[in-house]
């Protein structure tokens, strides 16, 4: 498979959350020996660094900020897609790789 | 599903436009990004200052004595942070927004500080000007003209530069000279234009820029520091919270200067040994409210470890630990309290009845105020005691709080315990037949 080298970020509004989540994903991601960089951040920084990665995961309570965050990725062909609201809750990194994996085909 | 199709027509949109508008979320970030750092140093030579002597310590009295003859001296680290409070937030304005409109920041940021520090002082002979009486306007008094000049100024220069109304070098010169020139022309416009706009209010009037918004602004600053205003504000949060919209986040990116200038007066009566009135401040939510995170949850963290029910349990394991720094995004989705009608019961009225118990025990100055903000992922009880400047009271009260968020949401928490108890037995069993 040639998706299995790419980076991802999580994006919450201060990025308290998405480091938690985006380090569950990198260990689920060594586990499985694949050489994905998951890095988070919050929706506003953003903008500035988008063309460093290739798919971006929004969490569910900055849903509302989905838009604009679309439109800055859409620019450097990056896909975003909502984090699974379940597989945020209980930050089961897994099941948030097995999400990206999918946004990469 | 209707109603979620509903609510993501009619209130994501809108919603969306408040939280994605690029000067509220510029405002946002000069105060969060910018300012914080400022003031936090600030605010710790206020407290060296001026120690807790409510207390009655030995310790704490020798302190006082000892402080007492150096005061000024050990204020002046607070005197200039919080006195440059509106300067750092014009930067940070005429910066962030500068980031969201692909400009030069630094140079947006510079010249938005320059215009803000011109429209201070009185438009005389600066020699005979005092600055330490600069330095109220400088600091909280001067948030609300530092934020309004800060978005005109960039866009003032956004626009000049758009109209091409620039020196433009030719290809092949160094970017750090393009820079310059770039911006020379903005400035030259922009600064004498603040200057003449000072000079005729202060000919005319006999008052600075800031002072004349304060004046006017002032009713309005009354009013959000009223029971009703925070109520408004908690309610609001709350019921965006529970429709999954994180709701600190849109309401902080409108109500903040004000927060802000209650903080900074606080500060300033303090300083002076007076008695301080400000009362709702970014705090007064974020430390004394959100107790384990939006919604007052911290009891109900505690509770999901003993649930009956596996997917409270699950989800308790995972959110105990950020719940004690205060973030309990998890907790919200997984529960949920997401659009679940019992448990955003609770939710709301947890907070309501603690947002109602704190004002009046600040009002009455029972609690001493909040000159402090701290971050807002400072554990219960410490946030207190640090957030009023050292006081046990006002950390045993969050923890007295938490006992009485934790009292409502409970039976609300058992009964949705056994419902999930119920369903999870009634899936078991169908797996067994099946």
């Amino acid at each position: 498979m040639a998706n299995d080298k790419f980076k991802l970020v999580i994006l919450c509004s201060w990025g308290a959350t998405s480091s938690q989540l985006a380090q569950k994903v990198q260990q689920a991601a060594e586990k499985r020996g694949m050489d994905v960089e998951a890095h988070a951040g919050g929706t506003g920084e953003f903008k500035k660094d988008a063309d460093k990665y290739d798919v971006a995961l929004l969490e569910p309570q900055v849903r509302h900020l989905k838009k604009e965050v679309t439109k800055v990725a859409e620019a450097h062909n990056i896909p975003v897609e909502l984090v699974d609201q379940r597989a945020f809750a209980l930050m089961d990194g897994d099941k948030v790789l097995d999400q990206a994996i999918k946004m990469m085909k | 599903m209707k109603l979620e199709q509903w609510l993501e027509d009619h209130l994501m949109e809108p919603l969306g436009k408040i939280a994605q508008n690029t000067y509220l979320q510029a405002i946002r970030d000069a105060f969060v990004i910018f300012a914080l750092p400022v003031i936090i140093t600030g605010a710790i030579f206020l407290i060296i200052a001026n120690p807790p002597t409510s207390l009655n310590w030995g310790i704490i009295d020798a302190w006082a004595n000892a402080v007492e003859p150096i005061q000024p001296q050990l204020l002046f680290p607070y005197n200039l942070t919080f006195g440059v409070m509106a300067l750092t937030v014009s930067f940070g304005v005429g910066y962030s927004l500068a980031i969201r409109k692909d400009m030069d920041a630094v140079m947006a940021g510079i010249l938005s500080m320059l215009a803000f520090f011109m429209t201070a002082f009185p438009v005389t002979d600066i020699e005979q000007v005092p600055f330490g009486e600069i330095l109220q306007y400088l600091g909280g008094q001067g948030l609300f003209v530092a934020i309004i000049l800060g978005i005109l100024t960039t866009e003032a220069m956004n626009f000049l530069i758009k109209k091409g109304v620039t020196f433009e070098m030719p290809a092949g010169v160094p970017p750090y000279v393009m820079r310059t020139f770039r911006a020379v022309i903005p400035f030259m416009i922009i600064l004498p234009l603040v200057w003449i706009v000072s000079w005729i209010v202060w000919a005319n009037f006999g008052i600075t820029i800031p002072q004349a918004v304060l004046d006017l602004f002032s009713p309005l600053v009354a009013a959000s520091n009223s029971y009703w205003a925070a109520l408004g504000m908690i309610l609001l949060m709350l019921v965006l919270w529970a429709i999954g919209i994180h709701g600190m986040n849109v309401v902080s990116s409108v109500v903040y200067p004000f927060w802000m200038t209650n903080l900074a007066e606080n500060a300033e009566a303090v300083s002076r040994g007076e008695e301080a009135g400000g009362i709702v401040t970014e705090p007064f939510f974020h430390m004394f409210t959100h107790l384990g995170g939006s919604g007052a949850t911290l009891g109900l963290a505690v509770f999901l470890l003993f649930a009956a029910s596996t997917q409270l349990k699950q989800v308790g394991k995972t959110v105990i630990i950020p719940s004690l720094f205060n973030i309990n995004e998890p907790l919200i989705f997984g529960v949920p309290i997401v659009l679940n009608p019992l448990l955003i019961i609770p939710f709301v009225l947890g907070p309501v009845v603690i947002v109602t118990i704190n004002y009046i025990l600040f009002a009455t100055g029972i609690l001493p105020p909040v000159i402090v903000q701290p971050p807002f992922t400072v554990p219960v009880f410490f946030g207190g005691f640090i957030a009023t400047g050292g006081s046990w009271l006002a950390g045993i009260v969050q923890l007295v709080n938490v006992a009485i968020a934790a009292a409502i949401y409970y039976p609300f928490f058992k009964k949705y315990d056994r419902q999930l108890v119920e369903e999870e037995n009634k899936a078991a069993a169908e797996e067994k037949t099946s």
